[in-house]
């Protein structure tokens, strides 16, 4: 199940969220109620996958408890790189294993297309959970029902955001209703599927008409339509997932911070899944040394974040050279970069930015590395049929009004649009907003009803 | 007290892990089915029971258009389908050298059910309930995609086909 089900937009959530509201919220059995509905939502897609998830919670339970008991030292250290090692296992089993060793064997190449959704993230989850108890024992979940409802909450458990325990941890044991985050939640929520729903699932349109083509206007729609897509699909989601939370008493934490506002690549990672960066600063790259290391020492732990990065994406080399990319340019940004950067007009550092990022993003939807170059080159003309076909004109005059549409809310322009259409409509601001967001409700709905919705682009990841 | 807790601790650990490694030993070995038939005797079987008037044997040439597959890239494929627009029936078996042609097939059997169940779905709801319960079976050398009726008795027919029963 998918948060544009109909089945979860309908059933699902109104059900459980009514049932918690007024039955459930302020009864001790509020944490093993959301964790059952969760696993009734995971176990939705396949019986297989939620075998997997029991297992890996329990795993991860057992070890941080686990740890948590251990006084010396170095047996606890053990525990964990057993419970690491574990939890890499699973990944690898079902991530890679598949694609690299895929020619030995007809079911080893299968192995990806069994891969349980929502793995890696909540995996990530897991191994947060286990490191934060090893870096101190007094924080191990209370029970196995915290933990689950911890990693494996159906807010976050399909595509995130990837819980932090020791931030998180808190919240478990109290996370009250109130009337502000019911009605925060559901404005978050339907901003989410707003996002999705009329703007990710109509850039993928443009996205899928514009593949193969060869002008320069063409690749360049093609580029900007995957450029909007992906944030509006993924931030969409994560709007959605932080609705759920406050619909349950939950403060998930902004996934993403208009990062396409920001003016350097650096700046870029400190707004776009943020969840996934911090979890490799706190648990990769700060453990290996960080800054605090030779200048040496210092680029090759970058690298090696960021490699990690683009092989947490995806097993392929196209994600591999898109995570050594966004960590070159970082590189090459402290190194000399920001010195010129900072002399120049914000446009002109917003121009560079969306360029690096235009660029990132070629590799990481191009199936192969050649095709990826060829795209690069037609987007500065080289290897271009032309300016433009009438296929790429079509669609250009088509799409303008979404792009539009993109730009803004993509912008800080939305934010302050925003307030500015709250000062102006007074005491009426409430009202206009409720009606509008109903209505938008009901345009979602009736495009999905339509089967023009697409999947999420991150449950592939 | 804590030593005995450890000690269950550990045990269930261990269980889990034991669980975790069965599923993925079941997993990765393969439990599919490499038949030495040859391909007419496992089409006669497969298609023994059908209907040939309502499943007409299609040229191969026209596979690209129903399936969008290259017919050259497989070492046998016959495919059968219903000469009226209005009806989903049809049925596709497969011979094949290596596993990323079985994985091609599926890709495109899946396609092809997921366009047709939405080109029916507005109009034709028996035949859209008849797209659902499409099989798309493959196995290590062979692949059958079918949508008719009785798609499981299909599918046991096919196995025991390349298994050489009768």
């Amino acid at each position: 199940m998918v948060f544009t089900d109909l089945t979860f937009l309908f059933a699902f959530l109104p059900i459980v969220w009514l049932v918690y509201r007024f039955f459930i919220a302020r009864t001790p059995l509020a944490n093993l109620y959301i964790f059952i509905a969760s696993m009734i939502f995971y176990g939705w897609g396949g019986l297989r996958s939620l075998a997997i998830l029991l297992l890996v919670l329990l795993w991860n339970y057992l070890s941080a408890k686990r740890i948590a008991m251990e006084e010396d030292r170095p047996r606890r250290r053990m525990i964990l790189w057993i419970a690491l090692a574990v939890d890499l296992l699973v990944l690898f089993f079902y991530r890679y294993l598949g694609v690299w060793f895929g020619f030995a064997s007809n079911a080893l190449s299968r192995l990806p297309s069994l891969m349980p959704l929502g793995l890696s993230f909540y995996l990530f989850s897991c191994m947060s959970c286990v490191i934060d108890v090893y870096r101190d024992g007094d924080i191990a979940p209370h029970s196995f029902v915290d933990f689950g409802v911890l990693a494996a909450f159906f807010g976050h458990v399909n595509m995130g955001p990837i819980v932090h325990y020791a931030k998180f941890r808190n919240q478990i044991r109290r996370h009250p209703l109130t009337r502000r985050k019911t009605t925060q939640g559901m404005t978050l929520f339907l901003q989410g599927m707003f996002r999705k729903v009329i703007l990710a699932d109509n850039l993928a349109l443009v996205f899928a008409a514009l593949a193969g083509n060869t002008t320069w206007l063409g690749n360049l729609l093609y580029g900007f339509a995957y450029f909007f897509m992906l944030y509006f699909d993924f931030s969409g989601y994560s709007r959605m997932a932080r609705g759920i939370g406050a619909l349950f008493g939950f403060e998930i934490p902004k996934n993403f911070d208009l990062p396409y506002t920001a003016l350097s690549v650096q700046d870029f990672w400190r707004r776009w899944h943020i969840s996934l960066t911090d979890w490799f600063r706190d648990y990769v790259y700060i453990p290996l040394g960080g800054n605090r290391v030779s200048h040496t020492r210092w680029m090759l732990n970058v690298l090696c974040v960021w490699l990690l990065t683009g092989l947490w994406h995806g097993a392929t080399l196209p994600f591999l050279v898109w995570g050594l990319y966004q960590g070159a340019m970082i590189l090459l940004e402290r190194s000399f970069l920001n010195k010129i950067l900072e002399k120049l007009p914000r446009f002109v550092r917003h121009i560079y930015l969306v360029l690096a990022q235009l660029i990132g993003w070629t590799f990481f939807c191009s199936g192969d590395i050649a095709s990826a170059f060829a795209v690069v080159g037609r987007y500065f003309g080289i290897g271009a049929t032309g300016a433009a076909d009438s296929m790429a004109l079509f669609v250009f005059s088509a799409s303008i009004m979404l792009l539009i549409v993109c730009i803004v809310l993509s912008s800080g322009l939305s934010v302050l649009l925003g307030r500015m259409v709250c000062r102006l409509s007074g005491k009426a601001a409430n009202a206009i907003s409720t009606i509008g967001w109903v209505c938008m409700f009901a345009v979602c709905v009736a495009m999905l009803v339509s089967a023009s919705a697409q999947t999420f682009l991150y449950a592939a990841f | 007290m804590k030593k005995s807790s450890s000690v269950w601790i550990n045990s269930f650990m261990a269980l889990t892990l034991v669980c975790l490694l069965g599923i993925f030993l079941y997993q990765a070995l393969p439990h599919t089915i490499h038949s030495r038939q040859p391909f007419e005797t496992v089409e006669q079987k497969v298609t023994q029971s059908l209907d040939i008037a309502v499943y007409p044997e299609v040229s191969t040439s026209r596979l690209r258009r129903y399936l969008d597959l290259d017919p050259s890239a497989y070492a046998n494929i016959k495919f059968f389908r219903n000469g009226d627009a209005m009806s989903a029936n049809e049925l596709c078996i497969v011979q094949f050298d290596d596993a990323q042609r079985g994985q091609a097939f599926e890709d495109a059997a899946k396609k092809r059910i997921a366009s047709q169940h939405d080109i029916y779905a507005g109009y034709a709801p028996e035949q859209s309930a008849l797209m659902e319960s499409a099989l798309v079976d493959v196995e290590d050398n062979y692949a059958l995609y079918y949508v008719g009726d009785n798609a499981s008795e299909m599918e046991k027919l096919f196995e025991t086909a390349l298994k050489g029963g009768k």
